[in-house]
């Protein structure tokens, strides 16, 4: 005897979720992630300009706006084979890297504690799930963190704003470079805010991180999956931006391999979405038909990015966590996913405190050519989620296709034409609910993979020549 | 606090003055009422930047609007409650205060497909009873008429926005063309930007609480925040009126040539500055993309075209029809 239960809205993601699991007794069997949005932001870039692609395709995440930014702008380089100068792909990395750890820090505070801890009764955060293991002195302090999050959090918005201009939706990646000057009284004003930001990951994120590692180490078998990951490799360094700054590849099998980006390809069976000739075309009718989220597959396999699999891509490399030290190897259930997380801000404040000392005031932040070189452009890039890839197909006065395939594509793609779930499913299918009637294992695994549900945006083919702008 | 006070503070003060606004709401709240106001942020069809850019807030800061200004009783990213437990925290709400609530809304409301390119969500809840969707349409048609202000934040849920970008494949509108067809009578104070800036949203919440609906313009915003273009008080007019013109960002010149939209965006962003007050998109040497008109983005781009060549290189729609299936135009 099955049954099925519906967690509905997921709350404290980004955008609209919701989660479905198929429960036999109190084991769930089956799972079924549910993107409640589309907007058509590739069916919106057609007839657009090429420069358009940064500022326009932010719009599709507000919390990861500059990770489009960038990603926009980088195939709009390739597009114009722009070479940056040093200032300006430092900066670009810098404006990325400020929003990554952003993201990184109020998804543990804001959106995955209140799972953990019982926060006062006071709206928003009455009507909580329950299973609360901490003490009231640790409460106490998670609660005083999670107040001084929201400053922090706030100052790396400040510092990306120094040189991105605005944040959401920056304004200084522009193609062929960053459009803010390096001044010293700007590094001076980023390392102080960089400054305040480290100090609060060094008290407060990873303490608190194995605070709740401690207190739930159960959750180091929940949400277990597959060790499938992918990672094309933290930032992007040189005139062109070809090198990442950490080990890419493709980690499967206990084996690790070079990215190939032909072997990704886009499932739609589950998907409220059809392919046309030129273009998909949104299928709300459309039978067997569960999210707005597509399928990406590599190799035919579901493959889980973001900061875990950029830890465990890193690891297979090195044989170390970051900062090389070496340890047993990350683990692939949820705790893992939010140590990795914490572990990832920590190394990320490190390259950043990098990127601000190689910068050189006074010296050209941009180089942009005027002249389309490229029919076909694209970006493979990490940002906070995991793998984010805009390719478009130009001629020189307007965009024919654009293509972006967002890390929450890939982590909530929905079962594939084969019937197999995709990683947000996986995790789920297996656990025991230790109360079907409250199930808070549901949202707990789930947050860990930090859902943003505005970039679950569809995937389109295009005609196999995605790996032009070679990458990682 | 004296209404002339409010304004100057809010809008035409230097932006840290807003530490005095805090103060005087607390003192108007206490007095004006025992409980704290309840609110209702409402996400649609949206990229959630409203909601990221209200956590960037400072005086008063995310956390002091969380804790002593108002009671959020429903707010899809910040809730504990999810699933059940959210809709119930949704439907109390209502019940507890209707006429009372503010109801702020995030994001366009799609209404190609029944809606469905927006499900909110899955099973029985305060709309539904069976199995099937519940959509941001659905649930803004019943939480919009019985709330007592429904402010619309971001230029998704003002105008369509982003959200509604040619060809507007969802079919999403702004919340006042929405509601003029499923709630007539009922309308929305339009707080427009891609973000909005928080204090804008701060502002136009405190002059609700404080006192009622502020004076608004054509497109519905607050007068007193949108009462002046970009241009008239940029920091770079002078360029401008000697004619030197940067021909790509990153030049120090004016940046009318590289398309900028000041000439015609009504904003304070030139003397309030973001995050933290830091910096603005022209002193970060690139244009001002328009994002607080009502004709945002497709009235902006191409981004970089001067205004004069922006519209005609705009691909047009098979009928010829300039924004077809969007929000109130001016």
């Amino acid at each position: 005897m099955t049954r099925t239960i519906t967690v509905s809205p997921m709350t404290r993601v980004s955008g609209l979720l919701s989660i479905e699991v198929v429960v036999e007794g109190n084991v769930v069997v089956d799972a079924r992630a549910v993107g409640g949005q589309f907007r058509g932001f590739e069916m919106m870039m057609v007839g657009r300009h090429p420069t358009d692609a940064p500022y326009f395709t932010q719009r599709v995440c507000g919390i990861c706006s500059a990770a489009h930014g960038y990603a926009g702008a980088l195939a709009a380089d390739r597009a114009y084979g722009n070479e940056l100068p040093p200032n300006g792909w430092i900066l670009r990395n810098f404006i990325l890297g400020s929003e990554m750890l952003q993201n990184q820090i109020r998804h543990f505070y804001l959106l995955s504690l209140p799972d953990f801890v019982e926060f006062p009764p006071v709206p928003p955060f009455t009507g909580g799930g329950g299973d609360f293991r901490l003490g009231p002195r640790r409460t106490a302090e998670m609660v005083e963190h999670y107040v001084r999050s929201v400053e922090v959090s706030r100052k790396c918005h400040e510092m990306l704003c120094v040189f991105g201009g605005k944040i959401p939706h920056q304004h200084a990646m522009v193609p062929g470079g960053v459009s803010v000057p390096v001044t010293a009284d700007r590094i001076l004003k980023c390392l102080a805010l960089l400054e305040d930001v480290v100090s609060f990951i060094d008290d407060c994120y990873l303490p608190d991180v194995e605070v709740l590692a401690s207190a739930y180490p159960d959750y180091f078998h929940l949400g277990a999956r597959p060790p499938r990951f992918f990672s094309s490799g933290l930032f992007r360094l040189g005139p062109r931006m070809e090198i990442p700054a950490t080990p890419s590849g493709v980690l499967f099998d206990g084996r690790l391999e070079p990215i190939d980006p032909l072997f990704i390809r886009e499932h739609l069976r589950s998907s409220w979405l059809e392919e046309g000739p030129e273009h998909f075309t949104p299928a709300p009718d459309k039978p067997g038909a569960y999210t707005w989220a597509a399928a990406p597959r590599y190799r035919g396999l579901a493959f889980e990015v973001g900061p875990l699999a950029r830890l465990a891509v890193n690891y297979a490399r090195t044989g170390t966590v970051y900062g090389g030290r070496t340890g047993a190897p990350p683990g692939t259930a949820t705790m893992d996913r939010i140590r990795a997380r914490a572990l990832e801000a920590a190394e990320i404040a490190r390259h950043l405190h990098r990127f601000l000392g190689d910068l050189e005031p006074g010296s050209a932040t941009v180089s942009h050519s005027a002249k389309l070189v490229e029919e076909v452009a694209s970006a493979m890039v990490e940002v906070p989620r995991g793998t984010l890839t805009h390719t478009m197909l130009t001629d020189p006065e307007k965009v024919l296709r654009y293509n972006i395939i967002t890390p929450t594509a890939w982590n909530f793609s929905p079962h594939d034409d084969a019937g197999n779930p995709g990683p947000v499913e996986e995790a789920l299918i297996g656990t025991i609910l230790a109360d079907p009637a409250r199930p808070v294992e549901v949202g707990r695994i789930t947050r860990a993979f930090d859902p943003c549900m505005s970039c679950a945006t569809h995937v389109i083919r295009m005609g196999g020549r995605l790996n032009d702008g070679r990458d990682g | 606090m004296e209404y002339p006070e409010f304004l100057d503070i809010l809008g035409f003060g230097p932006p840290r003055r807003m530490a005095a606004l805090l103060l005087e709401l607390h003192r108007h709240l206490r007095r004006a009422c025992k409980r704290k106001p309840p609110v209702i942020w409402f996400e649609a069809n949206a990229c959630s930047g409203d909601s990221i850019s209200l956590m960037n807030a400072v005086g008063p800061d995310l956390v002091q609007i969380l804790f002593s200004i108002v009671d959020v009783r429903y707010d899809n990213a910040l809730m504990a409650a999810e699933g059940e437990y959210a809709k119930r925290a949704l439907e109390q709400a209502v019940r507890e205060s209707p006429g009372r609530y503010v109801l702020m809304v995030e994001g366009a409301i799609p209404l190609n497909a029944g809606g469905r390119f927006a499900i909110v969500s899955w099973g029985p809840g305060p709309l539904a009873t069976g199995s099937g969707p519940t959509t941001a349409a659905e649930v803004l048609a019943w939480l919009a008429p019985l709330a007592g202000r429904v402010i619309a934040v971001g230029t998704c849920a003002t105008h369509g926005g982003p959200s509604a970008a040619r060809p507007n494949p969802s079919g999403s509108v702004g919340t006042s063309a929405f509601l003029a067809q499923v709630a007539p009578g009922t309308r929305a104070i339009n707080v427009t930007g891609c973000p909005a800036h928080p204090d804008w949203t701060v502002a136009t919440l405190a002059h609700v609480l404080m006192y009622g609906d502020p004076d608004l313009d054509k497109a519905g915003r607050p007068l007193f925040l949108y009462g002046e273009t970009v241009h008239r008080n940029c920091q770079r007019r002078s360029y401008f009126d000697r004619g030197e013109f940067a021909e790509w960002p990153g030049g120090e010149e004016c940046m009318f040539q590289v398309g900028c939209m000041g000439p015609v965006t009504h904003s304070d962003c030139p003397y309030r500055l973001w995050n933290a007050y830091v910096n603005w998109p022209v002193k970060a040497s690139t244009p001002c993309i328009g994002c607080t008109t009502p004709e945002f983005p497709d009235g902006s781009m191409p981004f970089f075209a001067p205004l004069s060549s922006k519209r005609e290189m705009l691909p047009r729609d098979d009928d010829g029809a300039d924004g077809r299936n969007r929000g109130e135009r001016p």
